[in-house]
């Protein structure tokens, strides 16, 4: 008895070609969600409200393979590995001047447009310029003291990629 | 003639070359070992008894070397204490929390030199002060560590700015 393409395509027979065709997908799988697409579960509010604390995302590494990062994008900033991982925005690039005056951050003197932040701060930081192959990098809730936020230049080389979603 | 000896020249590398391998990655199993039981040691479960407290505290000087160097920010652990101090240090600590817990990832050893390990990880703390105050965080962190009679043993702990304000 002939069997239907779904049911092969399910259930399909225990032959060299099926073993050979699971552990090449199995190994194009784990490329790909090792290399290419990392996913993460983001713990901290760090980047709320745009990225809910306990939230699911991908970090999608061909974003920089072949450009650079732009102002406003987020992204991940590794640790020693690819397991750990801050989700922060890139707000400054190398030369140009950082500083927080009452809570509204200013690059190069100029008022930083910034929609994304919605809790309001009190944050003060004298002026510190970005170094050289480094961006600057902060999260989007400033609702905690300035000390207790996570943030600051960090070279190039540490950026993992962006979030997909 | 020439043969036989081309062949067995390739015998003798790839033998030499697969022990060598075989006993850098033992080597390697033993000091990821070694950083992992460090963490398990040190971290203290919600409720945990005041003997088992006591029990586990003993152990952790026999993770260090004699002395030691800490370059740990952000918890005043700053200069060179030997594995009684170090032990001394842990139970203080201890006593601060309700519960404390420590994890390393992304550990990727090297051995610059024999019987000389270079170990790089992140390491991500997290628990709650006995005040009731909730903690989280990552820190990336060099290990070094020597080898003496045969065991691996801490002889530097330092930490790196991955973002810098």
């Amino acid at each position: 008895m002939k069997r239907s393409l779904l049911n092969r395509f399910l259930c399909p027979e225990l032959s060299l070609f099926t073993v050979v065709r699971i552990a090449f997908i199995i190994i194009c799988a784990w490329v790909f969600f090792s290399y290419i697409c990392i996913p993460i579960r983001m713990v901290g509010a760090s980047m709320e409200p745009g990225y809910a604390d306990g939230g699911i995302n991908f970090i999608w590494r061909p974003a920089y393979y072949f450009g650079s990062p732009e102002r406003y994008d987020a992204v991940g900033v590794r640790f020693a590995g690819r397991r750990v991982m801050l989700l922060k925005r890139v707000v400054a690039f190398e030369g140009e001047v950082v500083e927080f005056r009452r809570g509204v951050l200013y690059v190069n003197g100029e008022e930083l447009y910034e929609p994304y932040v919605e809790f309001p701060c009190d944050w003060e930081l004298t002026p510190r310029i970005v170094k050289k192959g480094n961006v600057y990098v902060i999260g989007d809730n400033r609702d905690v003291d300035i000390e207790r936020h996570v943030f600051g230049q960090t070279p190039l080389e540490r950026l993992m990629g962006v979030p997909l979603l | 003639m020439k043969k036989k000896s081309a062949v067995s020249i390739l015998i003798l590398i790839i033998v030499v070359s697969a022990a060598l391998y075989l006993f850098s990655q033992s080597e390697t199993q033993k000091v990821k070992v070694r950083i992992t039981g460090l963490a398990g040691q040190v971290s203290k479960a919600s409720g945990e008894a005041i003997v088992k407290t006591a029990l586990r505290l003993r152990g952790v000087g026999g993770f260090f070397g004699d002395p030691v160097l800490f370059e740990i920010d952000g918890y005043d652990l700053w200069g060179v204490y030997t594995p009684d101090e170090v032990r001394g240090l842990a139970g203080a600590a201890s006593a601060q929390f309700r519960t404390f817990t420590l994890k390393f990832y992304d550990i990727e050893v090297e051995f610059p030199e024999t019987e000389f390990a270079l170990v790089s990880a992140t390491a991500i703390v997290t628990g709650r002060m006995s005040s009731g105050e909730a903690f989280d965080e990552a820190k990336e962190v060099d290990i070094e560590l020597i080898k003496a009679g045969g065991e691996w043993y801490i002889t530097r702990i330092s930490t790196i700015d991955v973002l810098e304000k």
